[in-house]
């Protein structure tokens, strides 16, 4: 049995490549836990020593995600990570995608249909999170802030996409003024975490009993 | 006296930023140096609030609520200080590396370095190895400061270390890193002298580098 534990961000993409196959067995964790990377290794631990001991293969449907990773370990499985620092690499089928669309634009801030929905997108974190945090008038100044030097919202479509969603997306560019435009993303990454191959361009292959470390991400 | 300054203290903490500039003037009303009302006020309160988000107690709205109040009662007190107090104790270089535009954090370093009597020199987000460089032999800091939010951009801090060391400009300047991704073990291995884990920190660590008390 493979075991996948993800993030629920990508639960729509990962399910469709599943396609109910019984064989392997995906649990979700809530998303945005790397807005506080430290409670990450914890949660994601208690899942693998969970499904430990039926688990041949456990597969991590996470990119680093501000080292909420580094800690992790399989006590008796190879325990397999993509390469990627975050979700965006995963909707863009994989690392080196990621990286050409950075070099060209570091300032887009992407959306998916996964952070829309959650509303987890800025204009959901802004009134919900933030709202409760320091009242609506703070809350808009704070997630400016953190958008400051960000000039585009960019929404990556995968898969099939509510109109709802596309439209919220765009309200996140208009509320913000950001410029807003629209990529394709790809399957790819997602079939490769649910069925492999886990060729070394794009996943970190960790053996049994090691934890995991920032180093495969960030070569020094 | 010591009263007013409790109070400026819990003013920041919470993030009262409309009653700030009146504590501060009460405090300047009552004879209350200038000087120990951004160190025991003001700084101290940003201390308690890095220490609050390192723990998960509060998040970034509330941090840059209590940074804004900090920041508006440090621009009153600023132009009064006089003597060795208004003398800057250094002069510090700081921006955030290429392909990082995040600069929250850096900025809140920024503000903490310049309570505690910097000179700071903001060189902004996204620097080219070539523009620090560039700006390291211009301005002859101190000490450098880089800052990074990303694990995919941490990798950039090294690139100017090296750098710096190729153009002969490394013994002239100390280099402290810092930003969520970054540890002390990574500091070490790319050759900076130091890590700053937040704001105070930064600044204990920057008074350290520079050798002052």
């Amino acid at each position: 049995m493979r075991v996948v534990i993800a993030c629920r961000v990508i639960q729509a993409e990962l399910d469709e490549m599943r396609a109910g196959n019984p064989e392997i067995e995906v649990i979700y964790l809530d998303q945005a836990l790397h807005r506080t990377p430290g409670k990450m290794p914890g949660l994601i631990q208690e899942q693998i020593d969970k499904v430990s001991g039926y688990a041949d293969q456990i597969v991590l449907g996470y990119g680093l995600c501000s080292n909420g990773l580094v800690g992790v370990r399989a006590a008796r499985q190879m325990l397999i990570a993509p390469r990627a620092h975050d979700c965006i690499a995963l909707l863009m089928g994989s690392c080196a995608a990621y990286n050409a669309r950075f070099a060209e634009r570091p300032g887009t801030h992407y959306l998916s249909r996964g952070w829309l929905a959650e509303q987890k997108d800025p204009l959901g974190v802004t009134e919900g999170e933030y709202t409760e945090r320091v009242g609506r008038e703070s809350a808009i100044w704070v997630m400016g802030e953190e958008l400051k030097h960000y000039t585009h919202i960019t929404l990556i479509r995968s898969g099939i996409i509510e109109a709802k969603l596309v439209e919220r997306a765009r309200r996140n560019a208009e509320f913000f003024g950001k410029q807003y435009d629209e990529i394709t993303g790809s399957m790819d990454y997602f079939q490769k975490i649910v069925g492999g191959p886990y060729d070394e361009a794009d996943f970190v292959t960790i053996p049994p009993g090691t934890a995991i470390t920032q180093e495969p991400w960030v070569p020094g | 006296m010591s009263e007013i300054i409790e109070q400026i203290k819990s003013i920041v903490v919470a993030g009262k930023h409309k009653e700030i500039e009146k504590i501060v003037k009460a405090g300047l009303d009552a004879n209350i140096d200038p000087g120990a009302i951004i160190n025991d006020g003001l700084i101290a309160a940003m201390d308690i609030v890095g220490k609050k988000f390192g723990s998960g107690e509060i998040y970034v709205p509330e941090m840059l609520v209590a940074a804004a109040t900090m920041k508006k009662g440090l621009e009153i007190i600023k132009p009064l200080l006089t003597g060795d107090a208004s003398q800057p104790k250094g002069t510090i270089l700081m921006g955030t590396v290429k392909g990082d535009l995040h600069d929250i954090g850096k900025n809140l370093v920024i503000m903490m370095l310049e309570g505690a009597g910097f000179k700071v020199v903001d060189l902004g987000v996204d620097l080219s190895v070539d523009k620090v460089v560039e700006k390291v032999r211009e301005i002859k800091p101190d000490l450098l400061g880089l800052s990074a939010l990303l694990t995919t951009t941490m990798p950039e801090m090294q690139k100017v270390i090296v750098m710096i060391r190729e153009q002969g400009l490394r013994d002239s300047v100390k280099i402290m890193v810092g930003g969520a991704p970054v540890d002390s073990r990574f500091a070490e291995k790319i050759g900076a002298d130091g890590y700053g884990k937040d704001a105070a920190d930064a600044v204990q660590l920057a008074k350290k580098l520079i050798g002052i008390n």
